[in-house]
């Protein structure tokens, strides 16, 4: 009923260009799909397939040197391509709105929220000022923004990052807009906050029939919201079907591909794999004759190679531009060699503790701003960022880490490598005492503890080729003699599957992946006993994710190097993890087996984070918990259980939970390698349902 | 059943200054019978139907083909439309059968929704068909029947607790007075996964009331 | 593509192609291709200079004040001296050598304007990055002596260093490093500052590199582009200050002409012959535009290569 004025937008065939020096480049070719009201249509893929490129050609955001070269893209019935300027602009009106990644880009810093929001009102709707502000205040509370009223009041930056998310929600729909394109509006925020935001934007989408157009590259929030979906594959889309269709009973062989790579909450390493797609995706001057994915495809055939494939729908209803989507049965693939992950060894025996951690605290000191504080007299604060750390790791086992950003998961990697000294506690490494900074510890020991980064174009240094950056730690601990550097360099290139050819590479020159690569070789040249990786896969697309991921598996097992790991994504640590400890603002609230932390008994921050996880398969049930408000400062955190603020399961304990106010909770000793840290008796702990309801054979 | 849960939100909507060749290849492609004409903010400033559109032989001076398409040519939705002053419309928190009168009494198939003069929807007869439709239950498998009742209180009561009393549940129901029979009320009902023998055995239990008309659709 | 090409192409481009490659970017710009064209103009009347000039530069052949003429190109000073080659030789010392003192009167190559420059970048690079790397206590007072300096009339300062050490091509090119310094310190704390941030450095403090290594290994190749664009910049005033300290009398000695002490005697004999006092000037500013203009283009297209 709701369909019969047609779709919202509809975009057929459209080809985007871009005009550059010599020539131009077709960054989105013959994209095609519709958004009715009231439907959120799904937009994945890996970066670089032209994602927001449609989403820049709906809004003539292209630049000056884009344009929509092929195709039309219909908004509520009326053609958008070639309109320009005023036309287009009323055209449009204020019918379409955005929401990117970034809210700070939204939000001018300079204005309070209050101002900004009624602006949109007083401006294009001519609403008078008081009348307006209403209007905000209603459209906050609408989001669930708490104390909406006060945070009018407020500038951009006082507020926490998935408030001005909500704010930038609120401020789209004030114009009760047709279209709501959203450019990863949650990748930036944690899983908690995450979670909060879709559940707002499935429910907005259903109140104010917006039709929203969402864009991500994570398959488990496409699963949450959408309800069609749409797969991009360099500027092509290669599948388009319902969001139960893709998930179940995906046709292109790319699809298929991206949901190998992810793992499932709740596979680990020694039961499940990861099969990642070999390959890069091509850069839009260079794609490949015939079908796109050919290259990477493992079906690949004649035909696929000489005639570019239509999209077409098959029987099952899906739209697929495969020619063989029929003939293909995902459950009799096996991986290519190239990327086949590596075999484990299912029952290996861990060794004694190599890093030991007693009571370990690392305190900032902050600087008041009141007069009392300058002249020396205010009492000195702390930022407690990492609060009794007590753990050891055993040699060749993986300590994965989760938490939500702020929680002292850095710092604490950084006090062990040495970047920082701690306040106090124990830490001892191979037996020697590491409670130090790293210019007080002897070489020998420096060489056994290295470090993967986070971000693939900061790892390396531009200035260095690839060779003289994996040498150089070899030079530096004389590990190797002078005139071998090269040929070990070449060996460790080849066992991270990157070839010879790569050691005068400047960095410029690779990609994203091959960038982690070298960082981890790096990491690896001197032999190091314990490597602490600091969300080594989180800024990498899910196909180099996989592979990733694959490698660092590898060489924990050859040589049987011991692995901190520290991710918010908590499907990937525990596939990767043999213990997991959960922090929180700086305290560890549970740490076990990794089987075990997934599993009840659990903390209920535990169990909060992992009924916020996006599951990359819609049936699947996961229970709602969400937690209220946002984490509290550091620097004075709440006493007794730092939880305790926005723990949802203090009503369990009597007296509605008063002892978490006051009292530190004890370690639960659940078995004996799994403590919980929390006042409810283990008792009341094993009672809770397992947060994701699904019977086991599915998997 | 407020017009808000029943309207068309986002409909289609032109500038005035559109041409009405335009406004009607719009009209035709998208099989749209109205268009609200907003300014900017979404307000309201009147509304193009496929009336308006015709232009009367009258109003042309002279019958030359070229005439005619000279001005069709030059015709805006500003000179078409419906204007703001003679236009009726709806808030989107009245009820529907409020929405009903206004069309009949007005005989006009569409009201535009208005918000502090914004359209937020588009209210047409087809949305009303669409709420009798679903009231009565069309498109749903079940048994449906029309009962005749006296117009006294706690008639109702008898054909509920009786279904009640099966363990049966009403999948919809209306009332209209039973037209030409004053002092009765026709009540159509509508009970799912109910053999009709059955349901049709129970209601004739009924004391006072009859079965008008029993079907399974 | 680019693995293609480069498993395909297995002779690495020679150095020259490189080197080129690098060059060619110049002419992205037409900003910077007019600037390197006036500066080369500059630098080839240098060198043309040092085997031919019209006159000698320091011969009075001629008549006093003469006005530009089939003979005196550009007219004769108030010495009658030719002015064109007088404005030829003194290119020399702004950019090809510097006069050491002593009697031998032995030159080393490079003028007193590159030589100050290169004084100032290294004085100022070395301050910057361990004020920007280390920071602390190490960073506030480095920057606080640096903020005097800068805060200092810079004419004073060129007058305090010279009546101190005398005349001479050594203590201009001192002057101009001191006073230029602070500049390049706080451009090379800026650049350090923010590429410590990096991971890479992070990665080189787990190795336990030195903190030398760290400054000038890991982050001044890094910060290499800015800072010599900065110094190309640089040059350009460092002639202007030679040009201000000759027309103060206290620039460049004799024998060799300098731009600025031309001036300043043609200025005494304006009403005689006007155009003597233009030429020195056109000379100073059109090297000063041609070197700014260089390094503004070549700072654009630099930046718009990192993107």
């Amino acid at each position: 009923m709701k369909n019969k004025l047609g779709p919202v937008l509809k975009l057929e065939d459209v080809a985007v260009a871009y005009k550059v020096r010599g020539g131009e480049i077709e960054a989105v070719q013959n994209v095609s799909f519709e958004i009715n009201r009231g439907e959120t249509h799904g937009i994945v893929g890996e970066s670089g397939c032209g994602k927001s490129t449609v989403a820049w050609a709906i809004l003539n955001f292209l630049g000056a040197n884009g344009y929509v070269k092929r195709g039309s893209i219909k908004f509520l019935g009326q053609e958008l391509v070639g309109v320009t300027g005023e036309e287009l602009r009323r055209l449009r009106g204020d019918q379409i709105a955005m929401v990117y990644q970034d809210p700070m880009q939204a939000l001018n810093p300079s204005m309070r929220l209050g101002d900004q929001m009624s602006e949109v009102l007083t401006v294009h709707q001519q609403m008078e000022k008081t009348k307006a502000e209403k209007r905000c205040i209603e459209m906050l509370e609408r989001v669930y923004m708490p104390d909406a009223a006060n945070v009018m009041k407020r500038y951009p930056h006082q507020i926490s990052g998935g408030q001005q998310q909500r704010v930038v929600i609120a401020m789209a729909l004030l114009n009760n807009p047709a279209l709501l394109i959203m450019d990863e509006p949650t990748t930036a925020l944690d899983v908690t906050v995450e979670a909060a935001v879709l559940d707002l934007i499935a429910e907005l989408r259903r109140d104010f029939d917006t039709a929203i157009m969402y864009i991500t590259h994570n398959l488990g929030v496409v699963a949450r919201v959408s309800t069609r979906v749409g797969v991009m594959y360099a500027g092509e889309m290669v599948e388009r079907a319902t969001v139960e269709e893709i998930y179940k009973n995906p046709q292109h062989p790319y699809t298929q591909g991206l949901i190998r790579c992810v793992p499932k909450l709740g596979a680990d390493k020694a039961t499940s794999m990861l099969y990642p797609i070999r390959g890069r995706v091509p850069p839009p001057n260079n794609r490949p004759s015939g079908c796109i994915f050919g290259p990477r495809c493992d079906y690949v055939q004649e035909r696929c190679r000489a005639e570019r494939p239509e999209l077409r729908q098959t029987e099952g209803g899906s739209w697929v531009r495969c020619h063989f989507a029929e003939e293909i049965d995902p459950s009799q693939w096996t991986s290519s060699d190239e990327v086949a992950p590596p075999k484990l060894d299912a029952d290996k025996q861990h060794g004694d503790p190599i890093l030991e951690l007693k009571d370990l605290r690392k305190y900032y000191q902050v600087q008041g701003s009141s007069l009392k504080d300058v002249i020396g007299l205010g009492e000195t604060r702390y930022v407690k960022a990492v609060e009794g750390a007590n753990f050891s790791v055993l040699q060749g086992s993986t300590l994965g880490i989760v938490g939500e950003s702020g929680c002292g998961k850095s710092t604490l990697i950084k006090t062990i490598i040495g970047l920082e000294d701690p306040t106090s506690g124990e830490a001892k490494f191979l037996g020697v005492d590491i409670a130090n900074n790293i210019s007080s510890r002897q070489q020998h020991l420096i060489q056994e503890l290295q470090m993967v980064f986070q971000n693939p174009d900061s790892t390396m240094n531009p200035s260095y080729t690839v060779g003289q950056q994996i040498g150089r730690p070899m030079k530096h601990f004389g590990t190797v003699p002078k005139n071998q550097i090269r040929s070990e360099v070449i060996k460790l290139l080849e066992a991270m599957r990157l070839g010879e050819n790569y050691y005068d590479r400047l960095p410029r020159q690779l990609s994203g992946g091959e960038k982690q690569r070298v960082g981890i070789a790096r990491a690896l040249a001197s032999h190091p006993d314990l490597v602490l990786c600091d969300e080594p896969v989180s800024a990498l697309d899910v196909s180099v994710q996989a592979a990733i991921l694959n490698l660092l598996l590898e060489i924990q097992q050859e040589f049987n190097t011991t692995l901190i790991f520290i991710a918010h994504d908590l499907s990937v640590v525990r596939f990767f993890s043999d213990q997991v400890a959960v922090m929180y603002l700086g305290q560890f609230m549970e740490i076990g087996p990794a089987e075990a932390i997934y599993a009840p008994p659990y903390h209920p921050y535990s169990e909060a984070l992992l009924s916020a996880v996006p599951i990359p398969d819609p049936t699947v049930k996961q229970k709602h918990i969400r937690l209220k408000g946002s984490v509290p400062s550091a620097i004075d955190p709440p006493g007794g259980c730092r939880f305790h603020t926005r723990c949802p399961r203090r009503e369990l304990l009597p007296d509605g939970g008063k002892i978490c106010e006051v009292e530190t909770p004890p370690w639960r000793q659940v078995t004996e390698d799994h403590r919980i840290f929390c006042h409810l008796p283990l008792e009341i702990l094993s009672t809770f349902d397992p947060v994701i309801s699904e019977s086991k054979e599915e998997i | 059943m407020l017009v808000k849960d029943y309207m068309t939100r986002h409909p289609i909507m032109i500038s005035p200054e559109t041409l009405a060749t335009k406004a009607q290849h719009i009209m035709f492609e998208n099989k749209i019978r109205h268009l609200p004409v907003v300014g900017d903010g979404k307000r309201l400033l009147g509304l193009i139907t496929r009336n308006r559109l015709r232009v009367p032989p009258t109003d042309l001076p002279s019958l030359s083909v070229w005439e005619i398409s000279r001005i069709l040519s030059e015709l805006t939705v500003k000179d078409v439309m419906v204007k703001q002053a003679e236009l009726i419309t709806i808030s989107q928190e009245a009820v529907l059968e409020e929405a009903a009168k206004i069309m009949i009494d007005n005989k006009i198939g569409c009201l535009p929704v208005v918000e502090d003069g914004i359209v937020v929807g588009i209210l047409t007869e087809v949305d009303l068909l669409a709420e009798l439709s679903s009231l009565l239950g069309g498109g749903v498998h079940g048994v449906r029947v029309t009962i005749r009742v006296p117009d006294r209180p706690g008639e109702f009561v008898k054909v509920t607790g009786a279904i009640a009393a099966q363990g049966w549940g009403m999948y919809s129901s209306g009332g209209v007075p039973s037209p030409k029979v004053p002092d009765y009320w026709d009540m159509v009902i509508k009970v799912r996964d109910v053999p009709q023998a059955d349901l049709v055995a129970v209601l004739e239990k009924i004391e006072g009331q009859m079965i008008v008309d029993v079907r399974e659709i | 593509m680019t693995v293609k090409t480069q498993t395909r192409m297995q002779a690495p481009p020679s150095q020259f192609q490189k080197l080129w490659k690098n060059i060619s970017i110049v002419f992205e710009s037409r900003v910077a291709t007019v600037g390197l064209i006036l500066v080369l103009f500059w630098i080839v009347v240098a060198f043309v200079s040092i085997f031919w000039t019209p006159y000698g530069p320091n011969a009075s052949d001629f008549t006093q004040n003469l006005a530009p003429n089939a003979q005196n190109w550009l007219g004769t000073d108030h010495l009658g001296r030719d002015i064109l080659s007088r404005l030829m030789q003194g290119t020399q010392v702004i950019l090809l050598k510097t006069r050491l003192p002593g009697e031998n009167a032995i030159s080393i190559p490079g003028g007193v304007a590159i030589w100050g420059v290169v004084g100032s970048l290294a004085l100022g690079t070395f301050l910057g990055l361990n004020s920007g790397y280390r920071g602390g206590w190490w960073d506030q007072v480095t920057m606080q002596i640096l903020d005097a300096l800068i805060a200092f009339p810079r004419i004073v300062l060129y007058l305090v260093v010279i009546s101190a050490l005398g005349q001479g091509d050594l203590v201009v090119i001192l002057a101009i490093t001191i006073t230029g310094a602070p500049g390049v310190a706080r451009l090379a704390r800026s650049l350090a500052m923010d590429i410590k941030t990096r991971d890479y450095i992070r990665a080189a403090e787990t190795r336990g590199e030195s903190v030398w290594f760290i400054m000038f290994r890991e982050i001044l190749p890094n910060a290499r582009g800015p800072l010599l664009v900065d110094g190309m910049l640089r040059v350009g005033y460092a002639i202007f200050a030679i040009g201000t300290l000759g027309f103060l009398g206290i620039g460049l000695p004799p024998p060799d002409p300098d731009w600025g002490n031309m001036v300043n005697d043609a200025r005494n004999n304006i009403f005689i012959n006007q155009l003597a006092v233009i030429w020195p000037s056109l000379a100073i500013a059109s090297l000063v535009i041609g070197l700014n203009l260089f390094a503004d283009g070549l700072r654009e297209e630099l930046t718009r290569y990192q993107k």
